[in-house]
């Protein structure tokens, strides 16, 4: 009898337990993965943008809501010079840089840091250039180190920026997740204390959360709401990030209360997930593409026609709902539909197996020839399944009589082997950091890009060239714009890339959340969320 | 008056080949008083019948009586509570190899002290009444080691069972036996593993105890020899059927069944001039296995006088006190 | 029975004697060392001396490996004591109820949960179990030692206790949230466990109650309770006890796979990321910490048992 109480009373504990929705002034985010660095001027994969952008830096300028136009962020308002030469930012006075037990800064953010920030990737010989570098990162080099030529101090508050030629993006420029403004102080003071690769990694910025600890082993990222923020003071206090890599885990821990938000969940629990009355789903159109390039160097790739035929021989249809569900949205076109640049006069890829068998026929292709299909082992956000797509191309291709054989490598391996050539097909996907068709067409197309950087077919045409670089000269918007046209039509007759799907970014949360912000090009935003009590 | 009056005692066990009647119709009577010995081969079935005085058996076992009665209370028809009660007052019983009977991870003390009889609250008032304290149950227990015959009841006590020698167990095990004044102690084969030294002490003690305090004694013995100066009153069992029954003297002078002949010719007696190697007396054949039981008098296929009436069960005589089962009873030295 | 204990540590020293050497060798090896240097002796001395000393050597990340190993061990350690805590208080009692009463119909539905338990491999236990607040709505942790909103300082790595000396920043919300997130992997464990003590201790309940000294009491009129509670138990635990020391390490390495599962900072998932971060340091330091940590915790149990048993007592030979 006293055993069966004793039992009774330790199990009535648990009964105390409460979920952490319950504590309102905390947030968990269950991410993918652990960030590359805290400062999304060199890294640019997503989760660094989730962990940094919006959170720790702000920028000059940001998109508003509908992302559409330009708000004042740290400047709080600009002109552009007649000649279009130059452009001056007027600066935002009383902003505190974050106050932690690393840095503690002695002033307000002036144009001081902005020169710094931007230095840093501008100027070669500044020591923070080559800091934390690995390699020649594509964003350091163009398009925006391209088309600065120099950032000047007009006064504390007042800066501005000398271009090389007339363009129109350097908005959009300011706005991407590399425009974030670092403070020079705590540059200086690392500097003098030996230790300047910390700048990225034991961050100071002037956003609405400061970085408290993080702690690579466990995945566990914690922030603290700036107490001393400039703009509206977020209302969840200690916010944690919490990198979950398993999808089915950090489902089962949005549903058990671990986590609040969650992002990137499994596509195939999307449908359950929806169905859920206790959770909410947010899908953000996001111009990440799925993409199946072909080696146009490689033998027998080299003929358009042949890789015609390929597109015809692939059933899309069934790749989009075998691996992306809801998560993603068939295409034709490499740009994304929401870009101001789409040519609504594409072409729609069609499934035409005997086409494609004729075509390959006419064109004289060695069926006994087996053609490899490269790709990763580590799914991205590209891609929620890299090997089960293969797959599935692989059956297409072999229902019309092609082997073909799939090469999964890790990341080192990949780029060795990408740096080779040694591949026929490449699946894989691009991300457009900014919100400019040039960011997107330039390291698929272009003849300096490399592989890594993107040009996984090896492109290079004079033609494509001259079109890629008018069209970043442009001013005029309307000609712009047929450039681009022009641009996708050749794409499509030659095809050195299949364009899979757009990818849907999609991010669940607890009922009670609200608030929540996810921008496609810089990263989930949690200034604004709101979390009431659970019943 | 008879202690223990049981008629037709009748155990069926539940083997695979089907139920085997292992005791067929015992009959014993125990005169109050008396130290009565029961005597039959390993295998006889003696430490069933003790069993199932006790209500110790298997769930499987079949027990049936005519009569059972202790006194005047019937076993057979006592709850379980009740005869736990009777258990440990009116009955107590004493095994082979006392060692193993004894708790192996206790000391003697505590094993002797749970068997203590506890005071009754009416008792304990009493005695605050009186002021007459009761004697601790320390002081209890070494008078009853003393009665026993264990001298040095400190050592005793403090031991584990198994830093005991057999005979020193045994004495503990009597001492438990006796700690409730029970009227009556089944020994079971008590002094079979034991040198002849310590068989003497154990069996002065139990003829003491039913001496000085009337205990009745029901004696189980395979060796015939060892119990017959003890015994007032004897009854042989072979492969679970009576065979004779009587006082002391009426066996040993007139034994009518061929088995007590054949027991009584075994017991060496050092008397005689037995010659080197000679072949010592034993009747021919084997105890049959329980599977392979004859039908009618189990002695059948070993008795010198068997017949062909023997394969019905003899239906047992009463002579002055004197019972026997057989068809053809010796009947020349009445 | 001193004699016993002498030779009981003998048995240790010869047996942490040949650990020390494979943890040497695999240290040898994973500095890329191979045996063939002649010196291996002195090497190997060396060796000892600063094992013996506290120096371990440190991980990648210029964390001393000696109290990376204690902290990881301290966990799975703490997993596998709340789980036999549990599977002790469920298990006894079935089992000594299926002892007593044999072939009955509740004895039989016992021994096949028994049968389940030990049929049903660990992972696949635990994967379900993660997937539990999903299909069954229950809000119970699945992942991770302890919630992310409570930094608990590292005392005694050992986190119930650390959460309860915490008490003045969180106060018992820490030790509430670490007790539920054990509850889970607790439950995984323990079903194996029950498993375990339950076919044990009926094993051992029955071959007690059919000794002589059980018939005696039955014989001297000791009611069923009383019988059990002092004279069956006492007898059935020391062969039980027995049986669960030689399953200790079956125990401790199921414990280190439910933790992977569930991310508990234990050491399994200790030695499951040095290996993936290719720290092979942590291996000797491994096998020296857990096993190190069975043989001692062998020989207290044999203390135990005999204190407990005075027939171990009179034991002269180690089994």
């Amino acid at each position: 009898m006293r055993f069966l109480f004793t039992i009774a009373m330790t199990l009535l504990l648990y009964g105390c337990y409460k979920n952490e929705s319950v504590i309102t002034d905390t947030l968990i985010y269950c991410s993918e993965a652990y960030p590359q660095s805290f400062n999304s001027q060199i890294s640019h994969d997503i989760s660094t943008l989730d962990a940094t952008t919006h959170q720790l830096y702000n920028r000059l300028v940001k998109f508003d809501a509908s992302g559409e136009s330009f708000i004042p962020d740290l400047a709080t308002h600009w002109q552009q010079s007649d000649d279009k030469l130059s452009f001056t930012f007027f600066l935002r006075k009383n902003v505190n840089f974050q106050h932690t037990d690393y840095f503690t800064p002695t002033r307000f953010f002036n144009a001081d840091d902005v020169i710094f920030s931007f230095q840093r990737m501008l100027e070669i010989n500044t020591p923070y250039n080559s800091i934390n570098r690995a390699g020649d990162s594509y964003f350091y080099n163009h398009p925006f180190t391209n088309l600065v030529a120099d950032v000047i101090k007009i006064d504390d508050y007042t800066v501005k920026f000398i271009l090389n030629e007339p363009d129109v993006t350097l908005l959009a420029n300011l706005a991407a997740h590399y425009g974030v403004i670092i403070s020079k102080q705590y540059g200086e003071k690392l500097l003098s204390i030996g230790h300047p690769e910390k700048i990225d990694y034991y961050p100071i910025g002037t956003g609405p959360y400061q970085f408290k600890n993080a702690n690579k082993r466990t995945g566990i990222i914690r922030y603290n709401a700036h107490p001393q923020y400039w703009g509206v003071r977020p209302s969840i206090k200690n916010l944690i990030f919490e990198v979950t890599t398993n999808k089915t885990k950090r489902h089962s821990k949005l549903l058990s209360g671990e986590c609040d938000i969650i992002t990137y969940p499994e596509p195939s629990q999307l449908d359950k997930m929806a169905a859920n009355p206790k959770i909410k789903l947010h899908r953000t159109a996001t111009d990440n593409l799925a993409l199946w390039s072909f080696n146009t160097v490689a033998a027998q790739f080299n003929n358009k026609n042949i890789r015609q035929a390929f597109s015809y021989a692939i059933d899309q249809k069934t790749i989009i709902e075998a691996i992306f569900f809801q998560s993603g949205n068939a295409t034709s076109s490499l740009l994304a539909e929401q870009s101001w640049a789409y040519n609504p006069k594409r072409i729609t890829l069609q499934y035409n197996p005997q086409l494609a068998l004729e075509m390959l026929k006419n064109n004289n292709f060695d069926f006994n020839k087996t053609i490899t299909i490269l790709t990763s082992i580590e799914n991205s956000v590209f891609n929620p399944n890299f090997h089960k797509t293969a797959e599935l191309i692989q059956i297409n291709l072999f229902d019309i009589g092609i082997k073909s054989e799939i090469i999964s490598l890790l990341p080192a391996a990949l780029e060795k082997r990408l740096a080779s050539g040694h591949y026929d097909t490449y699946l894989t996907g691009i991300n457009m950091p900014m919100n400019d068709p040039d960011s997107l067409f330039r390291p698929l197309l272009s003849c300096d890009a490399t592989v890594a950087e993107g040009n996984s077919s090896q492109w290079c045409s004079k033609r494509v060239q001259t079109l890629l670089d008018s069209a970043l000269l442009e001013s005029n918007f309307i000609k712009r714009i047929m450039s681009y046209y022009k641009l996708q039509e050749i794409t499509q007759q030659d095809r050195p890339y299949y364009p899979i799907a757009h990818v849907l970014r999609v991010d669940a949360s607890n009922q009670n959340i609200s608030g929540l912000r996810v921008d496609p090009l810089t990263g989930i935003d949690f200034q604004y969320i709101r979390k009431t009590e659970v019943n | 008056m008879s202690l223990l009056d049981i008629r037709n005692l009748s155990i069926d066990i539940a083997t695979a080949q089907g139920k085997v009647r292992v005791i067929d119709k015992v009959s014993l009577t125990i005169v109050d008083g008396s130290i009565h010995g029961l005597v039959g081969e390993s295998g006889s079935g003696k430490s069933l019948i003790a069993k199932a005085i006790l209500g110790l058996h298997n769930a499987s076992w079949t027990v049936t009586a005519d009569r059972m009665f202790l006194g005047t209370t019937d076993l057979t028809k006592l709850s379980s509570k009740n005869r736990r009660r009777i258990m440990r007052k009116e009955i107590a019983m004493i095994f082979q190899h006392p060692r193993s009977y004894l708790d192996p991870s206790k000391k003697i003390l505590p094993q002797i002290r749970e068997v203590l009889p506890t005071i009754s609250i009416k008792r304990r008032l009493l005695n605050i009444i009186k002021r007459s304290p009761e004697p601790s149950p320390r002081l209890r227990i070494k008078e009853l080691l003393h009665k026993v015959g264990i001298q040095n009841d400190r050592i005793v006590l403090a031991s584990y069972p198994y830093e005991l020698s057999e005979g020193i167990c045994q004495k503990v095990m009597i001492a438990m036996a006796i700690a409730n004044n029970p009227s009556l102690i089944i020994a079971d084969e008590p002094t079979t593993a034991m040198e002849p030294v310590t068989q003497e002490q154990i069996f002065r003690l139990l003829y003491k105890l039913n001496q000085l305090n009337n205990t009745t004694i029901l004696l189980l013995s395979n060796n015939f020899g060892s119990i017959r100066d003890l015994s007032d009153y004897i009854t042989l069992i072979y492969c679970g059927q009576t065979v004779e029954s009587g006082s002391y003297k009426q066996i040993i002078n007139s034994p009518m069944h061929p088995y007590t002949e054949a027991m009584i010719k075994t017991i060496l007696d050092f008397d005689e001039n037995i010659s080197h190697k000679s072949q010592l007396y034993t009747l021919p054949g084997n105890i049959p296995s329980a599977n392979q039981l004859p039908i009618g008098c189990r002695l059948g296929p070993r008795c010198p006088r068997a017949q062909r009436t023997c394969v019905i069960n003899p239906e047992p005589l009463n002579l002055k006190g004197h019972m026997i089962s057989c068809h053809f009873p010796s009947t020349d030295k009445n | 029975m001193l004699n016993y204990i002498s030779r009981r540590l003998n048995l240790l020293l010869i047996n942490a004697f040949i650990l020390t050497i494979i943890a040497f060798l695999l240290a040898q090896w994973s500095n890329g060392q191979s045996l063939t240097d002649t010196n291996y002796i002195i090497d190997y001395v060396k060796y000892i001396s600063a094992i013996l000393q506290g120096d371990w050597g440190s991980s990648i990340d210029n964390r001393l490996i000696l109290q990376q190993g204690l902290t990881a061990f301290a966990s799975t350690l703490e997993l596998c004591i709340i789980s036999f805590i549990t599977a002790a208080l469920i298990a006894i009692p079935l089992g000594i109820f299926a002892g007593f009463y044999p072939n009955h119909f509740l004895d039989y539905c016992i021994m096949t949960i028994a049968l389940i338990g030990l049929a049903i491999p660990i992972f696949w236990l635990a994967v379900i179990t993660t997937m539990l607040p999903r299909l069954t709505g229950i809000t119970l942790p699945i992942d991770g030692g302890i919630s992310p909103i409570f930094e608990v300082p590292v005392v005694s790595g050992f986190m119930l206790i650390d959460t309860l000396l915490a008490e003045d920043l969180y106060q018992l919300n820490a030790f509430y949230d670490r007790l539920a997130h054990l509850f889970l992997p607790s439950i995984v464990l323990s079903f194996f466990l029950i498993a375990e003590i339950i076919r044990l201790t009926r094993r051992s309940i029955t071959t007690v109650m059919k000794s002589n000294y059980i018939k005696a009491a039955y014989a001297n009129g000791l009611s069923k309770t009383r019988l059990v509670l002092h004279h069956v138990l006492k007898n059935a635990l020391p062969s039980i006890i027995h049986q669960l020391r030689l399953q200790l390490s079956t125990i401790i390495s199921f414990a280190m796979v439910i933790e992977i599962v569930f991310s508990l900072p234990g050491a399994g998932v200790w030695l499951l990321n040095s290996i993936k971060e290719e720290d092979y340091l942590a291996l000797p330091a491994a096998v020296l910490i857990i096993s190190g940590f069975i043989l001692l915790f062998s020989i207290f149990i044999d203390i135990f048992l005999m204190i407990i048993s005075p027939l171990k007592r009179k034991s002269l030979y180690v089994d």
